[in-house]
């Protein structure tokens, strides 16, 4: 994984130091809370329903054991003792003091972290496949090229007060498990006669989502820093500043439409092409070379004999993939427990966590969009130590994929704007399912949940998607249905007039009863489904009988 | 008041004019592009011409003039509306301008590095702020990674 130089250290050194004297200008009142809002966002801090969150900056995903650890030794001492991984592959703390920020900023240095773009109207921290360099079918790594971007985009000076905030996220593979299409600027590693980049501009999702469109077939890897700063530039000058609700780049695509927008990018990216981002090989190697796999030994037993043990058994088949060294896995923890918010993690886990991926996985783990944990590399004969210290720890729950792996917003519990609860609908929906053991049979399914219109709970991307809204100070869900965030990318559809909180649990049993009846075998996904036989049967089950 | 790029205080010495007569009398002037655009004819090129920008005009249509101006000042009209970086980078890198180029207007002293690195030479400030800007001038980072 990538390791700082003395360059890196020293920039979020200097970052932490300049941070600090920001917060004592706005405690001494010399800087009023408009002004400090913009430093503070830029350096990860927000102002939340109860108290300050505070974002810490995952790069790409990718986390080493001593990292963990750090975020365990600040989940204790400086919050109520866990932390929320999100759906950015990044953390949040949810209740730290102001005074604590620039300690907990030191802390963080000290293990190459940092909370820097996690928020504010700049480039954010920038996405990968959590699964990135682990799979044979896969074109090209896309973390050297998170990397390369994470550096460019780091303090930009041009691209700071951007009308809005700006997602990118990089993919090696056809399939699509970093949700391209729904950000502001996607980005696919394709292979023509050699290898480079297509892009895809204007996803997102929020009050008016959409789906990316692309922008550029083929970009070579010299140009791309060249063609980003392109779209940059365009979006920074033509992005609308009017109305924060029309700021996001996919607005201006929209309103341009797709090949006006294209010119103008195209157009700069002439002018800016013999400029300074033009990339060399040798630093792109350079880079490559921190992302090489570990040396793995080769194992002896590729099919060993493992303990009978039903439990184990069905981790094995849900939370374990192949990895593309024979003789290992890929193992997927499950932060989506019975008795946790999904994507929280208290600190005695995530320690244990860490001195798992120490002795098992070369110090490395990761965190998915999906809000869940990876460790990379486990060798077959070490699947079942691996599992028991897992389940000891409550991170075996066997869901990855299903129904109970939901996505989750924080919702009333913690965000400003929540307009209903997130959080107990998706735990009420694991207690419920998990008891009906209904989900294995169902099989791969997303259920996605926001708790207001801004969709950080991706819902309209959900397979099915619920979406919490206020009626006259009760909490309602809207239930949309088919929306993905993968290759197929697609919006859900509303169904029709939304539930009570207590409606909502049997409404989603409905749905999926009917989907259990009609599809055609086990295999047809529940989109499929939906697209064979459409809304109605789905509606008539809902509402009819009522 | 002025900071320089190279962190001294300065007198602003352009004034801001808004009609002919105003014009002639002063040598050192500032002016806005749609003044410019109505008397581009009886522009000197004797006297020290500055324009006036704010963050949302377009500067495609006078690039051929760029070369009279000894001044740009680009206004902010919030410093959390971006769009003066890119005009300046833009006078720098595509249109090769190469006198001064001043930001003014909603600026927090915290965009100070920022704005030297895309094209500024200097900023008007406030008065007051003059030690916070000359504070940050002094011990804000100037590292970055960008080329
Ligand atoms: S979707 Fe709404 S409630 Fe949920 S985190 Fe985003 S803003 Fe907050």
């Amino acid at each position: 994984m990538y390791r700082y130089d003395e360059f890196d250290s020293k920039l979020v050194i200097n970052r932490v130091k300049q941070f600090t004297k920001q917060i004592k200008r706005r405690i001494s009142g010399d800087l009023t809370e408009d002004e400090f809002k913009p430093l503070r966002l830029m350096n990860g801090l927000y102002l939340q329903l109860h108290a300050y969150m505070l974002r810490v900056a995952i790069p790409y995903g990718e986390l080493s054991s001593k990292q963990l650890k750090m975020l365990a030794y600040i989940s204790k001492k400086y919050d109520r003792g866990y932390g929320h991984f999100t759906t950015r592959q990044n953390i949040q703390f949810n209740w730290p003091k102001l005074i604590d920020i620039p300690k907990i900023l030191r802390n963080l240095a000290k293990v190459e972290m940092h909370a820097i773009q996690t928020s504010g109207n700049c480039i954010r921290n920038v996405t990968a496949d959590h699964l990135a360099g682990l799979l044979p079918e896969e074109i090209e790594d896309p973390r050297p090229w998170c990397e390369i971007i994470r550096k460019w985009s780091t303090f930009h000076p041009e691209f700071s007060f951007l009308p809005r905030k700006f997602k990118i996220a990089v993919i090696g593979c056809n399939e699509d498990r970093a949700g391209i299409l729904v950000h502001d600027i996607g980005i696919k590693i394709i292979k023509r006669k050699e290898i480079g980049f297509q892009i895809f501009v204007g996803g997102g999702q929020g009050r008016s989502p959409f789906i990316a469109k692309k922008i550029s077939d083929f970009v070579s890897k010299k140009n791309l820093l060249t063609y980003l700063e392109a779209i940059l530039n365009i979006y920074n000058s033509l992005g609308r500043r009017d109305n924060i609700y029309k700021a996001r780049i996919k607005i201006l695509v929209n309103e341009l439409g797709i090949e006006h927008f294209k010119k103008l990018v195209e157009d700069r990216f002439k002018l800016l092409k013999q400029k300074k981002t033009a990339l060399k090989g040798i630093e792109i190697d350079k880079i490559k070379n921190y992302f090489k796999l570990p040396s793995l030994e080769t194992v002896g037993k590729i099919n060993p004999e493992f303990p009978k043990n039903p439990n184990f058994e069905k981790w094995l088949k849900f939370n374990t993939l192949n990895h593309k060294v024979k003789g290992y896995k890929i193992v997927l923890v499950s932060l989506k427990s019975k008795n946790y918010p999904p994507g929280d993690m208290d600190y005695k886990q995530m320690i244990h966590l860490a001195e798992l991926a120490e002795k098992y996985s070369f110090g490395e783990i990761r965190v998915t969009h999906e809000q869940n944990l990876v460790i990379p590399h486990i060798k077959i004969t070490d699947l079942f130590e691996v599992w028991k210290i897992l389940d000891s720890i409550t991170l075996a729950t066997p869901n990855i994929g299903l129904l109970t792996d939901s996505i989750c917003c924080p919702g009333m519990d913690y965000c400003a704007l929540a307009t209903a609860r997130s959080i107990p609908i998706a735990q009420k929906i694991t207690n419920f399912f998990e008891a009906k053991k209904k989900q294995d049979e169902i099989g791969p399914l997303k259920i996605k949940i926001s708790g207001c219109i801004n969709a950080c709970g991706h819902h309209h991307v959900g397979n099915i998607g619920i979406l919490g809204l206020d009626k006259n100070g009760q909490e309602f869900y809207q239930i949309t249905l088919g929306g993905s965030s993968k290759e197929n990318a697609s919006i859900g559809k509303i169904i029709g007039s939304s539930f009570s909180s207590s409606e909502i649990i049997p409404a989603i049993d409905k749905i999926l009863d009917v989907y259990l009846e009609k599809r055609d075998n086990k295999n047809q996904t529940f989109i499929q489904t939906l697209e064979q036989i459409g809304l109605k049967p789905f509606q008539e089950a809902l509402y009819d009988n009522n | 008041m002025i900071i320089t790029e190279k962190g001294l205080i300065k007198i602003n010495s352009y004034n801001e004019i808004v009609n002919l007569d105003e014009y002639q009398k002063f040598n050192c002037v500032l002016f806005t592009k749609s003044f410019f655009l109505e008397n581009i004819t009886k522009i000197s090129s004797q006297k020290k011409n500055g324009l006036l920008l704010n963050s949302d005009d377009k500067i495609e249509d006078i690039s051929q003039h760029i070369i009279i101006f000894s001044l740009i000042n680009v206004r902010f009209l919030n410093f959390k509306d971006g769009r003066p970086f890119s005009i300046a980078r833009d006078l720098r890198e595509i249109f090769s301008y190469k006198n001064e180029i001043r930001a003014s207007g909603q600026i927090l002293p915290d965009q100070l590095i920022f704005l030297l690195k895309c094209g500024f030479n200097s900023v008007e400030i406030d008065k007051t702020k003059k030690d916070t800007w000359l504070n940050i001038f002094k011990t804000d980072s100037r590292q970055d990674y960008q080329r």
